[in-house]
Formats: structure tokens, sequence, C-alpha cells
């Protein structure tokens, strides 16, 4: 693995089943981001101890984020403002480049969308601030889907 | 046959890793570790023309439903192969190290049994 800058790095869908995936790539979005990748934290304050420490808790509710051009791309548009408005959970996959190549690693995750606003501003590319929030998924009925690290090999 | 204090030292060792105390502790975060395959939606639609009976057919042409042809999806080549050579899929979960490493494996597809023909009645 090098540094890669986010230009080639990729983000896709999951329209498949989480046991048979069938990924497509959700090309035209600019920034990327995985805000909320922390461990919440459980705060100890005693009279014994001057210091203020933490023990980890749970890993917080992720969610990604990304912006979505608007008009490009309809096939992938059209899924993603369904899914929205449907409020579908599916999976996706935050890879660092494309998913077919050796190596490559990233993030899968059950979500659905949680925000998808419209700017229109007037003298800039009109698209959607995504927020993708990880969601409860259970498939088949009765097994719960965790977030999970895709490794290419 | 006495043991120097190295060996003794590497035999505590070896019986600490043994220990279920001892192990590491396994990362809630599982790793997948399986080679994609891109192909157009229509080759998938073609692969899916080869054997429609096939569990993973339906999933693929329901993932598919609504794409162009030409536009590329990615699967997991096992899932392809299952498909194309009518076998079946199976998951192997393994620990190693820390990690809970999930990997597919081909194996031969069960075939439900056959009912028994029934006597002919006169």
């Amino acid at each position: 693995m090098s540094a890669t800058v986010g230009h080639s790095m990729k983000l896709y869908r999951n329209t498949g089943t989480v046991a048979v995936p069938v990924w497509t790539e959700i090309a035209n979005v600019g920034d990327v981001n995985i805000p909320d990748l922390a461990v919440g934290l459980a705060e100890l304050k005693r009279r014994g101890n001057n210091f203020t420490k933490n023990l980890p808790t749970l890993f917080t509710s992720m969610a990604v984020e990304f912006r979505l051009l608007h008009g490009l791309g309809a096939t992938v548009f059209d899924g993603l403002r369904t899914a929205f408005f449907a409020r579908t959970i599916n999976e996706y996959a935050v890879m660092n480049g494309d998913i077919t190549v050796s190596d490559n690693q990233g993030l899968r995750l059950p979500a659905f969308i949680e925000q998808f606003p419209w700017d229109q501003n007037l003298e800039e590319v009109s698209g959607h601030d995504c927020r993708l929030a990880i969601a409860y998924m259970e498939e088949p009925a009765g097994t719960e889907i965790d977030p999970s690290w895709y490794t290419v090999p | 046959m006495s043991t120097t204090p190295e060996q003794d030292l590497r035999s505590r060792l070896t019986a600490a890793k043994a220990s279920p105390t001892g192990q590491p502790p396994v990362q809630p975060l599982k790793v997948i570790e399986e080679p994609m395959f891109a192909l157009s939606v229509q080759e998938l639609r073609d692969a899916v023309a080869t054997n429609p009976e096939h569990p993973n057919a339906e999933i693929f042409l329901r993932a598919v439903n609504g794409k162009h042809s030409t536009e590329v999806c990615y699967v997991e080549r096992i899932d392809l192969e299952a498909l194309l050579d009518n076998a079946d899929v199976r998951v192997v979960e393994k620990i190693e190290g820390e990690l809970v490493v999930r990997r597919k494996k081909l194996v031969p597809r069960h075939k439900p049994a056959t009912p028994a023909p029934k006597p002919a009645t006169t």
C-alpha cells in the first residue's frame, strides 16, 4: 500500500445481496469522507487522580459523506435517489482504489441515505451533499450484518 | 536431560500462547478477502442465461435490473464461477491472529434427492 489521493479512490454500492454482492461504482462524486470512524469514550473523573481519563466503549455511529454531482451518471443517480426516498438499506464499500485490484481495501457497511439535499447555487455545479448512516440490517432474517473490511487478495 | 534457562523461558512462552488467556483478543471488524471480477451488465445477463436455475442467477438479474447493458458491475469471482460451473459456495471464517478472515470456497452443488417413483396403479 502507498500514499493515495482521494481522486483515485472509489465508492461502490451493492445492489445484490450481502452473500452474493453486485457492486456498481458511484463515479460522479467529489469528496468522500468517513468523519465518524471513532470509538466512544467512557470518562473517568476521580478524586484520587488529577487527570481525566477514558475507557473505550462502542464504535460510534459510522457515516459516509460524499458530494454527488447532479445530472451525471443517470442510472446511478436514479438508483441513489430511489434508495433515499424508499429509505432502502444497501451495502456500500468505500475503497482506496479499484475494487478489482489486488491489495486494495476499504470499509464495507450497510447504510441508508440519511441526507440528500440538493444545492442549486447560482455559480456552482449543482449537487447533493449526501450522507450515509450505518443501518441495522439482517440478511437472511436473523443474521445481523456488521461493517467489515474488504481486502482484494 | 536438563534444560537451559532460555529453553525454560521459551517453553513458558509457548504454554502461554496455547492457553486461552494467552490468546490476543479478536477484532470485531471482520476481514473479507475475495477477488472481484469486472464485467458488463450484458455479460452478466448472458452468464445468467447459461444457468438460470442457479440460486445466484436470480440475485444477479435483480441486482442489474434497470441498468444499461454497457454499464460495468463487479461481482465476487467465486459467485460467478459457481453460476457457470453449477456449484455451491461455502463461506469459511478463520481466526488469523487478531482477525476473523472470511473467504468463500467452491463446493459441488447439493442437489435435492429425487423422490422415488411411485408404483404404477392399475
